[in-house]
Protein backbone atom coordinates (compact mmCIF):
# COMPACT_ATOMS: atom_id res chain seq x y z
CA UNK A 1 0.00 0.00 0.00
CA UNK A 2 1.61 3.07 -1.53
CA UNK A 3 2.12 6.03 1.26
CA UNK A 4 -0.31 8.05 -0.82
CA UNK A 5 -2.87 5.17 -0.04
CA UNK A 6 -3.23 6.02 3.64
CA UNK A 7 -5.60 8.46 4.63
CA UNK A 8 -2.74 9.20 7.54
CA UNK A 9 -0.03 9.96 5.36
CA UNK A 10 0.55 12.56 2.72
CA UNK A 11 2.65 10.53 -0.31
CA UNK A 12 5.20 13.11 -2.51
CA UNK A 13 6.42 12.56 -5.26
CA UNK A 14 9.10 14.52 -7.30
CA UNK A 15 9.41 13.82 -11.29
CA UNK A 16 10.95 15.48 -14.20
CA UNK A 17 14.07 18.40 -13.28
CA UNK A 18 17.31 18.04 -15.54
CA UNK A 19 18.21 14.72 -13.95
CA UNK A 20 14.74 13.03 -14.72
CA UNK A 21 14.54 11.57 -11.86
CA UNK A 22 10.93 10.49 -10.21
CA UNK A 23 11.37 10.08 -6.76
CA UNK A 24 8.68 9.48 -3.65
CA UNK A 25 9.06 10.75 -0.30
CA UNK A 26 5.88 10.69 2.60
CA UNK A 27 5.27 12.13 5.98
CA UNK A 28 2.27 11.69 8.41
CA UNK A 29 -0.63 14.22 8.24
CA UNK A 30 -0.03 14.76 12.59
CA UNK A 31 3.68 16.11 11.55
CA UNK A 32 2.01 18.89 9.43
CA UNK A 33 1.52 22.56 10.65
CA UNK A 34 -1.82 23.72 10.46
CA UNK A 35 -1.15 25.87 7.62
CA UNK A 36 0.23 23.42 5.68
CA UNK A 37 -2.92 21.05 5.86
CA UNK A 38 -4.93 24.49 4.93
CA UNK A 39 -2.99 24.44 1.79
CA UNK A 40 -2.86 21.02 1.45
CA UNK A 41 -6.60 20.94 1.35
CA UNK A 42 -6.85 23.82 -1.16
CA UNK A 43 -4.05 22.46 -3.44
CA UNK A 44 -6.13 18.75 -4.00
CA UNK A 45 -9.18 20.67 -4.61
CA UNK A 46 -10.29 20.44 -8.03
CA UNK A 47 -8.64 23.15 -9.75
CA UNK A 48 -8.27 25.01 -13.20
CA UNK A 49 -6.18 23.15 -16.14
CA UNK A 50 -2.46 24.03 -14.62
CA UNK A 51 -0.66 25.94 -16.86
CA UNK A 52 1.96 24.56 -19.60
CA UNK A 53 5.03 22.96 -18.10
CA UNK A 54 8.24 24.66 -18.24
CA UNK A 55 11.35 22.08 -19.63
CA UNK A 56 13.15 20.70 -16.87
CA UNK A 57 11.30 22.39 -14.06
CA UNK A 58 10.21 19.50 -10.95
CA UNK A 59 6.85 18.60 -10.85
CA UNK A 60 5.15 17.62 -7.15
CA UNK A 61 2.18 15.13 -7.19
CA UNK A 62 0.61 15.38 -3.52
CA UNK A 63 -1.06 11.97 -3.27
CA UNK A 64 -3.50 12.06 0.35
CA UNK A 65 -6.22 8.70 0.48
CA UNK A 66 -6.98 8.68 -3.29
CA UNK A 67 -6.67 12.20 -4.03
CA UNK A 68 -3.85 13.88 -5.77
CA UNK A 69 -2.98 17.06 -6.90
CA UNK A 70 -0.28 17.61 -9.61
CA UNK A 71 2.03 20.79 -9.46
CA UNK A 72 4.95 22.39 -11.51
CA UNK A 73 7.70 23.98 -9.18
CA UNK A 74 7.47 27.67 -9.25
CA UNK A 75 3.90 27.36 -8.83
CA UNK A 76 3.51 25.64 -5.84
CA UNK A 77 1.75 27.14 -2.81
CA UNK A 78 3.65 29.22 -0.09
CA UNK A 79 1.81 26.99 1.93
CA UNK A 80 3.42 23.98 0.75
CA UNK A 81 7.04 25.33 0.20
CA UNK A 82 8.37 24.92 3.78
CA UNK A 83 7.07 21.34 3.63
CA UNK A 84 9.18 20.50 0.09
CA UNK A 85 12.03 22.21 2.01
CA UNK A 86 11.81 19.32 4.75
CA UNK A 87 11.66 16.87 2.72
CA UNK A 88 14.79 17.68 0.84
CA UNK A 89 17.60 15.11 1.19
CA UNK A 90 14.97 12.34 1.94
CA UNK A 91 13.65 11.98 -1.72
CA UNK A 92 14.32 8.45 -2.15
CA UNK B 1 -0.57 61.43 -35.69
CA UNK B 2 1.36 60.76 -32.53
CA UNK B 3 4.87 60.80 -32.08
CA UNK B 4 8.22 63.13 -32.15
CA UNK B 5 8.36 62.69 -35.92
CA UNK B 6 4.65 64.97 -36.23
CA UNK B 7 5.14 67.24 -38.78
CA UNK B 8 4.58 70.96 -37.83
CA UNK B 9 2.24 72.11 -40.84
CA UNK B 10 -0.28 70.05 -41.63
CA UNK B 11 -0.28 68.02 -45.34
CA UNK B 12 -3.25 69.25 -46.47
CA UNK B 13 -1.95 73.08 -46.42
CA UNK B 14 1.65 72.29 -48.41
CA UNK B 15 -1.50 70.44 -51.33
CA UNK B 16 -2.73 73.44 -51.18
CA UNK B 17 0.07 75.45 -51.61
CA UNK B 18 1.11 73.24 -54.32
CA UNK B 19 -2.25 73.07 -56.18
CA UNK B 20 -2.85 77.65 -55.51
CA UNK B 21 0.70 79.10 -55.05
CA UNK B 22 3.42 80.48 -57.20
CA UNK B 23 5.95 78.40 -59.58
CA UNK B 24 8.96 78.22 -56.60
CA UNK B 25 6.16 77.67 -54.11
CA UNK B 26 4.80 74.88 -55.40
CA UNK B 27 7.81 73.48 -55.85
CA UNK B 28 8.65 73.91 -52.51
CA UNK B 29 5.61 72.25 -51.71
CA UNK B 30 5.75 69.44 -53.83
CA UNK B 31 9.17 68.36 -52.41
CA UNK B 32 8.14 68.42 -49.08
CA UNK B 33 5.36 66.69 -49.47
CA UNK B 34 7.58 63.75 -51.29
CA UNK B 35 10.39 63.91 -48.14
CA UNK B 36 7.13 64.02 -46.12
CA UNK B 37 5.87 60.71 -47.57
CA UNK B 38 9.05 58.97 -48.21
CA UNK B 39 9.64 59.45 -44.32
CA UNK B 40 6.34 58.30 -43.77
CA UNK B 41 7.19 55.43 -45.69
CA UNK B 42 10.32 54.63 -44.33
CA UNK B 43 8.91 54.49 -40.76
CA UNK B 44 6.18 51.83 -41.86
CA UNK B 45 8.93 49.94 -43.33
CA UNK B 46 11.31 50.00 -40.65
CA UNK B 47 8.32 48.63 -38.45
CA UNK B 48 7.57 45.66 -40.51
CA UNK B 49 11.68 45.17 -40.76
CA UNK B 50 12.11 45.67 -36.85
CA UNK B 51 14.37 42.08 -36.36
CA UNK B 52 16.68 42.69 -39.06
CA UNK B 53 16.98 46.23 -38.59
CA UNK B 54 18.05 45.60 -35.29
CA UNK B 55 20.51 42.99 -36.68
CA UNK B 56 21.83 45.83 -38.28
CA UNK B 57 22.08 48.72 -35.79
CA UNK B 58 22.78 46.45 -32.81
CA UNK B 59 26.73 44.09 -33.36
CA UNK B 60 27.07 42.07 -36.12
CA UNK B 61 26.79 38.67 -34.06
CA UNK B 62 29.66 36.87 -32.50
CA UNK B 63 29.32 38.25 -29.36
CA UNK B 64 27.74 37.09 -26.24
CA UNK B 65 26.03 39.61 -23.53
CA UNK B 66 26.74 37.59 -20.53
CA UNK B 67 25.61 38.72 -16.71
CA UNK B 68 25.78 36.03 -13.85
CA UNK B 69 23.18 36.86 -10.92
CA UNK B 70 23.60 35.23 -7.14
CA UNK B 71 20.07 34.22 -6.54
CA UNK B 72 21.36 34.15 -2.58
CA UNK B 73 20.19 30.46 -1.97
CA UNK B 74 16.30 32.32 -2.55
CA UNK B 75 14.12 30.69 -5.23
CA UNK B 76 11.16 33.00 -5.56
CA UNK B 77 12.20 36.13 -7.23
CA UNK B 78 14.62 36.72 -9.70
CA UNK B 79 17.96 37.59 -8.56
CA UNK B 80 19.34 41.12 -8.45
CA UNK B 81 22.85 40.98 -7.21
CA UNK B 82 24.66 40.92 -10.60
CA UNK B 83 28.24 38.72 -9.97
CA UNK B 84 29.88 39.01 -13.50
CA UNK B 85 29.38 41.33 -16.28
CA UNK B 86 30.47 40.64 -19.95
CA UNK B 87 34.03 41.82 -20.22
CA UNK B 88 34.39 42.11 -16.50
CA UNK B 89 37.04 40.79 -13.80
CA UNK B 90 36.11 37.20 -13.02
CA UNK B 91 34.28 36.04 -9.75
CA UNK B 92 35.28 35.04 -6.71
CA UNK B 93 32.67 32.41 -6.83
CA UNK B 94 33.37 29.52 -8.72
CA UNK B 95 30.42 28.70 -10.20
CA UNK B 96 29.55 32.13 -11.52
CA UNK B 97 32.76 32.20 -13.39
CA UNK B 98 31.62 28.19 -14.48
CA UNK B 99 28.44 29.29 -15.12
CA UNK B 100 29.78 32.89 -17.39
CA UNK B 101 32.43 30.01 -19.36
CA UNK B 102 29.74 27.24 -20.17
CA UNK B 103 27.63 30.30 -21.22
CA UNK B 104 30.23 31.59 -23.30
CA UNK B 105 31.04 28.19 -24.61
CA UNK B 106 27.93 27.68 -25.72
CA UNK B 107 27.19 31.13 -27.55
CA UNK B 108 30.28 30.31 -29.23
CA UNK B 109 29.27 26.48 -30.43
CA UNK B 110 25.84 28.78 -31.83
CA UNK B 111 27.84 31.47 -33.76
CA UNK B 112 30.38 29.25 -35.11
CA UNK B 113 28.80 26.35 -36.01
CA UNK B 114 25.27 27.11 -36.53
CA UNK B 115 26.10 31.04 -37.73
CA UNK B 116 23.05 31.66 -35.05
CA UNK B 117 23.37 34.68 -32.57
CA UNK B 118 22.83 33.58 -29.27
CA UNK B 119 18.80 32.17 -28.22
CA UNK B 120 17.05 34.26 -30.14
CA UNK B 121 19.78 34.72 -33.03
CA UNK B 122 19.33 38.83 -32.64
CA UNK B 123 21.95 38.01 -29.65
CA UNK B 124 19.60 38.24 -26.78
CA UNK B 125 21.40 38.84 -23.33
CA UNK B 126 21.99 35.55 -22.02
CA UNK B 127 21.21 35.50 -18.41
CA UNK B 128 22.61 33.40 -15.58
CA UNK B 129 21.62 32.45 -11.66
CA UNK B 130 24.02 30.70 -9.62
CA UNK B 131 22.81 29.20 -6.26
CA UNK B 132 18.91 28.93 -7.22
CA UNK B 133 17.29 27.63 -3.62
CA UNK B 134 18.70 25.76 -0.66
CA UNK B 135 20.29 22.52 -2.00
CA UNK B 136 18.35 22.99 -4.62
CA UNK B 137 18.50 19.77 -7.14
CA UNK B 138 17.98 21.15 -10.38
CA UNK B 139 18.70 23.49 -13.68
CA UNK B 140 16.57 24.64 -16.03
CA UNK B 141 15.52 27.16 -18.67
CA UNK B 142 12.65 30.03 -16.87
CA UNK B 143 12.36 31.41 -20.36
CA UNK B 144 14.29 34.66 -19.34
CA UNK B 145 17.06 33.11 -17.62
CA UNK B 146 18.76 29.86 -16.82
CA UNK B 147 18.66 28.87 -12.99
CA UNK B 148 21.41 26.57 -11.61
CA UNK B 149 20.59 24.94 -7.87
CA UNK B 150 23.57 23.92 -6.07
CA UNK B 151 22.65 20.22 -5.39
CA UNK B 152 21.69 18.64 -2.17
CA UNK B 153 25.67 16.99 -2.33
CA UNK B 154 23.24 13.65 -1.90
CA UNK B 155 21.81 13.27 -5.73
CA UNK B 156 23.61 16.24 -6.99
CA UNK B 157 26.95 18.53 -6.44
CA UNK B 158 25.83 21.00 -8.49
CA UNK B 159 24.73 22.08 -12.03
CA UNK B 160 27.80 24.65 -12.98
CA UNK B 161 30.40 22.63 -13.68
CA UNK B 162 29.13 20.43 -16.51
CA UNK B 163 28.94 22.18 -19.93
CA UNK B 164 26.63 20.03 -21.32
CA UNK B 165 24.03 20.37 -18.70
CA UNK B 166 24.56 24.74 -19.23
CA UNK B 167 24.23 23.95 -23.30
CA UNK B 168 21.25 21.65 -22.61
CA UNK B 169 19.10 24.39 -20.71
CA UNK B 170 20.46 26.74 -23.58
CA UNK B 171 19.32 24.83 -25.90
CA UNK B 172 16.19 24.67 -24.60
CA UNK B 173 15.90 28.47 -25.21
CA UNK B 174 16.58 27.95 -28.46
CA UNK B 175 13.84 25.32 -29.07
CA UNK B 176 11.40 27.41 -27.70
CA UNK B 177 12.08 30.35 -30.44
CA UNK B 178 12.09 28.00 -33.35
CA UNK B 179 10.21 25.27 -32.73
CA UNK B 180 8.32 25.75 -29.60
CA UNK B 181 7.90 21.88 -28.52
CA UNK B 182 5.34 21.20 -26.14
CA UNK B 183 6.51 19.99 -23.12
CA UNK B 184 4.56 16.71 -22.88
CA UNK B 185 4.44 13.14 -24.07
CA UNK B 186 6.62 12.45 -27.46
CA UNK B 187 7.07 16.45 -28.39
CA UNK B 188 7.96 16.91 -24.57
CA UNK B 189 10.93 14.17 -25.24
CA UNK B 190 11.79 15.36 -28.71
CA UNK B 191 12.11 18.84 -26.90
CA UNK B 192 14.66 16.79 -24.49
CA UNK B 193 16.70 15.14 -26.89
CA UNK B 194 17.02 18.06 -28.92
CA UNK B 195 18.51 19.44 -25.61
CA UNK B 196 20.71 16.69 -24.55
CA UNK B 197 21.57 16.48 -28.40
CA UNK B 198 23.22 20.38 -28.16
CA UNK B 199 24.86 19.92 -24.92
CA UNK B 200 26.23 16.95 -26.29
CA UNK B 201 27.72 18.54 -28.88
CA UNK B 202 28.54 21.71 -27.04
CA UNK B 203 30.61 19.65 -25.11
CA UNK B 204 32.15 17.38 -27.72
CA UNK B 205 33.22 20.80 -30.26
CA UNK B 206 34.97 21.89 -26.86
CA UNK B 207 37.06 18.70 -26.64
CA UNK B 208 37.65 18.77 -30.15
CA UNK B 209 35.77 14.91 -30.08
CA UNK B 210 35.26 12.86 -32.81
CA UNK B 211 31.84 10.96 -32.77
CA UNK B 212 34.10 7.91 -31.74
CA UNK B 213 36.06 9.77 -29.68
CA UNK B 214 33.02 11.04 -27.22
CA UNK B 215 30.92 9.85 -24.62
CA UNK B 216 28.26 10.79 -24.80
CA UNK B 217 27.67 11.35 -21.69
CA UNK B 218 25.04 13.54 -20.39
CA UNK B 219 25.70 15.34 -16.97
CA UNK B 220 28.32 13.55 -16.42
CA UNK B 221 30.71 14.76 -13.18
CA UNK B 222 27.31 16.33 -11.02
CA UNK B 223 26.21 12.90 -9.79
CA UNK B 224 26.52 12.71 -6.08
CA UNK B 225 27.06 9.79 -3.70
CA UNK B 226 23.44 8.36 -3.59
CA UNK B 227 23.26 7.96 -7.67
CA UNK B 228 25.69 5.20 -8.55
CA UNK B 229 26.70 5.73 -12.55
CA UNK B 230 28.87 8.03 -14.76
CA UNK B 231 26.40 9.97 -15.74
CA UNK B 232 22.29 10.59 -16.46
CA UNK B 233 21.77 9.98 -19.53
CA UNK B 234 23.66 8.16 -22.48
CA UNK B 235 22.97 8.57 -25.88
CA UNK B 236 25.13 5.61 -26.92
CA UNK B 237 23.32 3.55 -24.61
CA UNK B 238 20.43 4.74 -23.22
CA UNK B 239 19.59 3.13 -20.08
CA UNK B 240 22.69 2.84 -18.53
CA UNK B 241 24.20 5.94 -17.53
CA UNK B 242 23.49 5.09 -14.00
CA UNK B 243 21.83 2.32 -11.87
CA UNK B 244 18.11 3.49 -11.98
CA UNK B 245 18.24 4.68 -15.27
CA UNK B 246 15.65 3.80 -17.45
CA UNK B 247 15.39 5.20 -20.80
CA UNK B 248 14.55 3.25 -23.64
CA UNK B 249 16.55 3.40 -26.67
CA UNK B 250 13.88 2.16 -29.21
CA UNK B 251 9.71 2.55 -29.98
CA UNK B 252 9.11 -0.96 -28.32
CA UNK B 253 10.04 0.33 -25.57
CA UNK B 254 8.57 3.79 -24.66
CA UNK B 255 7.18 4.12 -21.38
CA UNK B 256 3.81 5.60 -20.76
CA UNK B 257 3.78 6.80 -17.53
CA UNK B 258 2.21 10.46 -15.77
CA UNK B 259 5.82 11.37 -14.19
CA UNK B 260 7.34 13.85 -15.50
CA UNK B 261 5.54 15.11 -18.39
CA UNK B 262 4.80 11.83 -19.81
CA UNK B 263 8.43 10.25 -19.18
CA UNK B 264 10.13 13.54 -21.38
CA UNK B 265 13.28 12.55 -19.72
CA UNK B 266 12.97 8.66 -20.49
CA UNK B 267 11.78 8.42 -23.62
CA UNK B 268 13.93 11.38 -24.98
CA UNK B 269 16.43 8.11 -24.86
CA UNK B 270 14.86 7.10 -28.48
CA UNK B 271 15.68 10.24 -30.50
CA UNK B 272 19.18 10.80 -28.60
CA UNK B 273 19.91 7.52 -29.93
CA UNK B 274 19.22 8.18 -33.20
CA UNK B 275 21.25 11.04 -33.52
CA UNK B 276 23.90 8.93 -31.87
CA UNK B 277 23.70 6.63 -34.59
CA UNK B 278 23.82 9.11 -37.08
CA UNK B 279 26.55 10.66 -35.64
CA UNK B 280 28.57 7.56 -35.76
CA UNK B 281 27.20 6.39 -39.54
CA UNK B 282 28.47 9.77 -40.97
CA UNK B 283 32.14 9.75 -38.16
CA UNK B 284 33.82 12.71 -37.90
CA UNK B 285 32.66 15.73 -35.81
CA UNK B 286 28.92 14.89 -35.26
CA UNK B 287 28.15 18.49 -35.22
CA UNK B 288 29.69 19.05 -38.56
CA UNK B 289 26.75 16.69 -40.19
CA UNK B 290 24.54 14.97 -37.79
CA UNK B 291 24.39 18.16 -35.81
CA UNK B 292 23.76 20.06 -39.14
CA UNK B 293 20.89 17.98 -39.97
CA UNK B 294 19.03 18.55 -36.70
CA UNK B 295 19.71 21.89 -36.21
CA UNK B 296 18.16 22.42 -39.96
CA UNK B 297 15.08 21.13 -38.76
CA UNK B 298 14.80 24.06 -35.64
CA UNK B 299 15.77 26.70 -38.02
CA UNK B 300 13.49 25.91 -40.56
CA UNK B 301 10.44 25.43 -38.01
CA UNK B 302 10.17 22.46 -39.84
CA UNK B 303 8.05 20.84 -37.00
CA UNK B 304 4.82 21.36 -35.33
CA UNK B 305 5.07 22.31 -31.36
CA UNK B 306 2.95 18.90 -31.28
CA UNK B 307 5.29 17.00 -33.29
CA UNK B 308 5.63 13.27 -32.41
CA UNK B 309 9.06 11.24 -33.04
CA UNK B 310 7.30 9.78 -36.48
CA UNK B 311 7.13 14.14 -37.45
CA UNK B 312 10.18 14.93 -36.73
CA UNK B 313 12.14 11.81 -38.27
CA UNK B 314 10.96 12.79 -41.37
CA UNK B 315 11.45 16.43 -40.68
CA UNK B 316 15.43 15.45 -40.32
CA UNK B 317 14.87 12.98 -43.61
CA UNK B 318 13.99 16.06 -45.73
CA UNK B 319 16.91 18.48 -44.30
CA UNK B 320 19.36 16.10 -44.64
CA UNK B 321 18.10 15.69 -48.27
CA UNK B 322 17.91 19.29 -48.68
CA UNK B 323 21.35 20.12 -47.18
CA UNK B 324 23.18 17.23 -48.79
CA UNK B 325 20.74 15.67 -51.87
CA UNK B 326 18.28 13.38 -51.65
CA UNK B 327 20.70 10.18 -52.48
CA UNK B 328 22.95 11.38 -50.07
CA UNK B 329 24.92 8.88 -47.73
CA UNK B 330 23.59 11.16 -44.84
CA UNK B 331 19.86 10.88 -45.97
CA UNK B 332 20.73 6.75 -45.70
CA UNK B 333 22.24 7.18 -42.46
CA UNK B 334 19.61 8.94 -40.61
CA UNK B 335 16.60 6.85 -42.30
CA UNK B 336 18.88 3.87 -41.30
CA UNK B 337 19.15 5.19 -37.93
CA UNK B 338 15.23 5.64 -37.35
CA UNK B 339 14.56 2.65 -38.28
CA UNK B 340 16.85 0.90 -35.69
CA UNK B 341 14.93 2.72 -32.99
CA UNK B 342 11.54 1.90 -34.72
CA UNK B 343 10.59 5.13 -35.36
CA UNK B 344 10.56 4.94 -39.38
CA UNK B 345 10.10 1.56 -40.94
CA UNK B 346 12.63 0.39 -43.15
CA UNK B 347 10.18 0.40 -45.59
CA UNK B 348 9.31 3.89 -45.55
CA UNK B 349 13.57 4.26 -47.11
CA UNK B 350 14.11 7.17 -49.96
CA UNK B 351 12.86 8.48 -52.09
CA UNK B 352 8.14 8.05 -50.98
CA UNK B 353 9.08 10.24 -47.52
CA UNK B 354 11.09 12.92 -49.04
CA UNK B 355 8.63 15.22 -50.73
CA UNK B 356 9.31 16.74 -54.29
Amino acid sequence: MSAGARPDRLGVERSGGFGGLTLRASVALDELTPAERAALEEALAPQQPPPAPGPDRFVYRFQLGGREATVQDGQVPAGLRPLLRRLSGHWT
Amino acid sequence: MPGRHRPIVPPQLFELIARRGSPEDRDTALRTLSIDHSIRTARVENACLAVPLRRLVTQPGGQPHRTIFDAEHREDVHATTVVRVEDGPPAEDPSANEAYDGLGETYRFYWEVMTRDSIDDVGLPLLGEVHFGEGYDNAFWDGERMMFGDGDGRLFTGFTRAIDVIAHELTHGVIERTLNLRYLGQSGALNESISDVFGSLVKQHRLGQTADEADWLVGAGILGPALHGAALRSLQAPGTAFDGDGQPARMSDYVWTSSDNGGVHLNSGIPNHAFYLVATALGGHAWERAGRIWYHVLATRAVPPDARFHTFALATVRAAAALYGRGSPPVGAVLEAWAQVGVLRSAEAPSPVVPP
